[in-house]
């Protein structure tokens, strides 16, 4: 069975990972999907998949039970796909369950979410070698990550005029199994990553967390769902100031919810829940959450 | 979260008024010619006339059949269905391991994917068999832009042209603003009639096609009446109510007869005494589609012979259908209003004409009355015999306040909303809220319309003067313009063939434009050079320099894969790729140590290098010369450029060695000096 679905940065192909621990790449073409690969390399199922920018070449991180990450590499020429297995990250000691491309700003940068309670970052050098870094993270697991956007918070409204890779922000949100949230800040002072923030406010396990896209407005806008069967808002007016949490609805989902996703603008909001219901929230003028839709079969 | 300023939510609110006849001016009876006169637009106009003369009497009718006050489907949130359908089996899905999963698309803001996933590994299920799942489904929250394509490309055309004009006062007092914006305004209307034919002539009369065609209608009403109310200022404009009458027929045209309606005329042997028939004449007369009226009375004049005896009755009642014919054709038209007098003389007459009004029939006398009435413009009549409150206020403008102007037509809405109620759809809404003078309210109903309505017509609105005459209240217009130019624009911008005009848009939006650009420019697909170069193009033209190093790094990166190495390069050195480079020419170092084969000879060929290019590609461009000197015995210049290459340091380390065994082999020519001082730095 799938355990996840990716389109690519340009939303051409489509890559999706499976219990059956392959991964299998399709192009895309209106309505169609023409399969075009299966790639085999993990020893367990494969929760999640992540395409990389064009930039750095066709790259899909992979992540899986088995324990590894896997960078992939299309290195075929013209219409004929090659894809090779350019590198295995092997430090995490239990499943790993997200994988997420930093901003291409910041360079091919990796973020990996473990069931060994640990997140880790992977930066690809300029000499052709990976730096990882390990952070402990969560206690009994984390299981997702999400980059924030590179541009800096409140750049729109300075209007600096300057592009978007002066002073960014490397930043990433990680959750998990401690019911937590947490924000991590790399300093360019001592080249470290650091805790900046702990977002405290499910009662049971956090499962997916999404920092939404921001086009250089003033406000933070995170999202994390969770086994407690809510969706938690958590924004930040301004860089200084403290993440406000705001449940997305009052009441609790009718079962778990599983995954959350931005709209590229950031305006609106998915979440999957276990009960088959897919529903899409808006932020209205008074600062409360609206739904706008739902999917049905 | 919002792009928009904070919305005063007090401004919804209506302020209280009180009911004053407006003042009438008589003065200037030369009206400015404001209507669109081109039969294009006139050709539903036709259609309505050829339908009241004969269809509508035999109920055949091809006008719109939906009158404005049939209550109207309220926003609402809408479901997406999968399709196909996913299998749903309770007993497994919840209780075991599927769940369902959903991303959005990374470029388009309305499209995700949603996928139905497993939720624990195999190992952990237990299940002795596992299917793999297809059930990915493509879902768009975005209405189908590519039925709008034709419409969306004439639009932008047009909103070109209105942004010639700036947004200056000083230009806004010009006296050409007017017909210049009534002309942008009226070029708007027939992209949008041009949209509502196309789609009239499409065979497949779906649910979208019907919702499309319903739009694009909300969409010319609320169009049409803002350029009437808001777009002539002028002094010597007095055809504000015949212009609202035009709207409201073309509009909002009568509705074909019921069939029971058809029955009861069909059936009746005397049409004088059919409630179908006077209820159909006073909607003509409300309307002031008096051609139709009259024919209408003709109908009804019964020929009487010498000998009858109804000789003398009979006569008294075609008499008065003359005379109100009489009336009806004396009523003075906009053209000839030179003097008070004149309207004063004919609504005398009429009233004269209604006091002489006495028949035995009772039924008869009172409905003559009451169209006289109506022609004379008392209320009561007129909004008793109207059926909702656009007609009811239409009909009031113009047979009570025939040379009002646009400010005046709040002090008629009184009486109307006390009569009628405006039903909640966001179309009534707004419509209520221009004839309020509210633009702003009525833009944040023409939001749940439509964005091109919404940002096109703000766009427009920004380039009245509307701002100075409403009251003197800070409208959000000019804040709001961007904002809703760019969120109308942003399906556009990764829309395969309408992305340059998405981007074109943006650059009408000073202050959030750029910002939006640097988001998506970066996002378009690019498979050919074409159209590589025309996102390019953007960036120069824009000054998105980083963005433009980005996607020329991604076009390198592409060649890269194919193992086109000179177009990698070019667009590396373009780009600035500086250590992309120095990696691809080790590589070609690295494979000349391995093979001895100068493999980088014709991937150089088409590479222009001169000393500004990549100190990297440089050096290689100097080794090559080098050989290609000793390939020509030309040792002395040979020696020169293998100095230049020592020295230079570029090179990796462990190729130090190959330059010097070169040194070596030249120097054990005999004839060639390699002096030190060419080899140690000054």
């Amino acid at each position: 069975m799938v355990h996840d679905a990716q389109l690519d940065y340009y939303g051409l192909k489509l890559a999706t990972c499976s219990s059956d621990r392959t991964i299998k790449i399709f192009d895309l073409d209106g309505e169609e999907r023409r399969e075009v690969e299966t790639l085999k390399g993990h020893e367990g199922p494969v929760w999640r998949v992540d395409w990389a920018h064009p930039k750095f070449g066709v790259i899909l991180a992979s992540c899986s039970y088995d324990g590894k990450v896997i960078i992939w590499k299309d290195q075929g020429s013209g219409s004929s796909s090659s894809w090779k297995k350019i590198k295995e990250h092997t430090l995490h000691s239990a499943s790993v369950n997200s994988v997420a491309w930093g901003p291409h700003e910041l360079g091919p940068i990796l973020a990996c979410a473990s069931s060994d309670g640990k997140v880790s970052v992977l930066t690809f050098k300029d000499d052709g070698s990976w730096d990882a870094v390990v952070l402990d993270a969560h206690s009994i697991g984390a299981n997702s990550v999400s980059w924030a956007p590179a541009t800096i918070p409140g750049a729109l409204v300075q209007v600096t005029g300057g592009a978007p890779n002066v002073n960014v922000s490397k930043r990433f949100a990680s959750c998990g199994c401690d019911n937590l949230v947490k924000i991590w800040a790399y300093s360019e002072d001592t080249k470290e990553w650091k805790e900046e923030d702990t977002l405290d406010g499910h009662t049971d396990w956090v499962r997916d967390v999404a920092w939404a896209p921001n086009f250089g407005l003033p406000q933070n806008y995170l999202a994390s769902c969770s086994q407690d069967k809510t969706v938690i808002i958590w924004k930040k007016n301004n860089p200084t100031s403290p993440w406000v949490k705001k449940f997305l609805k009052p009441e609790k989902f009718l079962d778990v919810v599983w995954s959350v996703s931005w709209s590229l603008s950031g305006t609106i909001l998915a979440v999957a829940s276990g009960d088959n219901k897919v529903t899409l929230w808006q932020e209205n003028l008074k600062g409360e959450w609206e739904k706008v839709q739902e999917l049905e079969d | 979260m919002s792009l928009f300023p904070e919305h005063n939510s007090n401004a919804m609110q209506f302020t209280p008024f009180t009911f004053q006849p407006p003042p009438v001016d008589y003065s200037q009876f030369e009206g400015l010619s404001s209507f669109p006169s081109s039969k294009q637009f006139y050709e539903a106009s036709v259609l309505t006339e050829a339908f009241l003369k004969e269809d509508a009497y035999l109920g055949k009718g091809k006008g719109k059949q939906v009158e404005e006050f049939e209550p109207k489907q309220e926003t609402q949130k809408q479901t997406i269905f999968l399709n196909p359908p996913f299998e749903y089996d309770s007993n497994y899905w919840s209780t075991t391991n599927q769940s369902t999963g959903v991303k959005f698309h990374p470029t388009r803001s309305k499209d995700f994917v949603c996928y139905v996933y497993g939720k624990e590994p195999k190992e952990k299920v237990n299940k002795e068999s596992f299917t793999l799942d297809t059930q990915i489904y493509n879902c768009s929250l975005g209405h189908d832009i590519d039925s709008r394509r034709v419409f969306y490309n004439e639009a932008f055309s047009i909103f070109r042209e209105a942004a010639k004009a700036p947004l200056s006062k000083e230009w806004r007092e010009k006296p050409m603003r007017e017909k210049i914006l009534c002309d942008i305004s009226w070029n708007y209307v027939n992209a949008i009639v041009n949209h509502i034919k196309s789609l009239q002539e499409n065979p497949t009369k779906d649910d979208r096609i019907k919702r499309e065609l319903s739009t694009f209608r909300d969409m010319m009403a609320i169009w049409e009446l803002c350029r009437i109310m808001y777009f002539i200022k002028s002094e010597r404009y007095q055809r504000l109510s015949t212009d609202l009458v035009t709207w409201l027929n073309e509009c909002y045209p009568l509705g074909a007869l019921t069939e029971e309606e058809l029955f009861e005329i069909r059936e009746s042997p005397n049409l004088r005494n059919t409630m179908v028939f006077w209820s159909r004449l006073y909607k003509l007369v409300l309307r002031g589609l008096f051609p139709q009226a009259i024919n209408f009375l003709r109908s009804i004049i019964i020929p009487v012979e010498v000998t009858s005896d109804k000789i003398g009755r009979e006569n008294i009642v075609n008499d008065i259908i003359q005379s109100v014919i009489k009336c009806i054709k004396s009523r003075p038209k906009m053209a000839s209003y030179d003097t008070d007098l004149i309207w004063r003389n004919w609504l005398s007459q009429c009233s004269q004409l209604q006091k002489s009004i006495i028949l035995n029939d009772k039924f008869l006398e009172e409905n003559f009355v009451k169209i006289l009435k109506i022609l004379s413009g008392d209320p009561d009549a007129i909004l008793g015999k109207s059926s909702s409150w656009l007609e009811g206020l239409v009909a009031l403008v113009y047979h009570k306040y025939p040379r009002c102007v646009a400010s005046d037509i709040r002090a008629a809405l009184g009486p109307v909303f006390v009569r009628f109620s405006v039903h909640p759809d966001p179309t009534s809404q707004a419509l209520k809220r221009i004839f309020y003078q509210r633009i702003d309210d009525a833009l944040g109903y023409c939001k749940h319309i439509d964005l091109w309505l919404l940002s096109h017509l703000t766009d427009l609105l920004c380039k009245t003067d509307i701002d100075e005459t409403i009251g003197g209240k800070s409208l959000l217009l000019h804040q709001h313009r961007e904002g809703y130019l760019i969120k109308f624009a942003e399906p556009l911008l990764t829309h395969s063939t309408l992305w340059q005009v998405g981007f074109k848009y943006l650059e009408h939006c000073e202050k959030f434009g750029r910002i939006f650009m640097e988001e998506f420019i970066g996002k378009i697909p690019f498979d050919n050079e074409r159209k590589f170069e025309k996102i390019l193009k953007i960036c120069e033209d824009n000054g998105l320099i980083f963005d433009e190093k980005c996607i020329i790094t991604t076009m390198g990166t592409k060649y890269m894969q194919i193992k086109r190495y000179a177009s990698t390069i070019i667009y590396y050195m373009r780009a600035g790729k500086d250590e992309s480079l120095r990696s691809i020419c080790n590589m070609f170092l690295t494979r000349y140590i391995e093979t001895g084969k100068i493999i980088f000879g014709e991937v150089l060929d088409s590479i222009p290098v001169d000393k500004n290019s990549n100190e990297s590609v440089n050096f290689l461009s100097r080794y090559k010369l080098y050989h290609s000197l000793i390939q020509d015995e030309f040792y002395n210049q040979a020696a020169q450029v293998l100095v230049e290459c020592l020295r230079s340091e570029i090179p990796p380390k462990e190729f130090w060695g190959v330059l010097l065994f070169h040194t070596v082999a030249l120097m054990k020519l005999g004839n060639i000096y390699i002096y030190i001082y060419l080899i140690e730095p000054h």
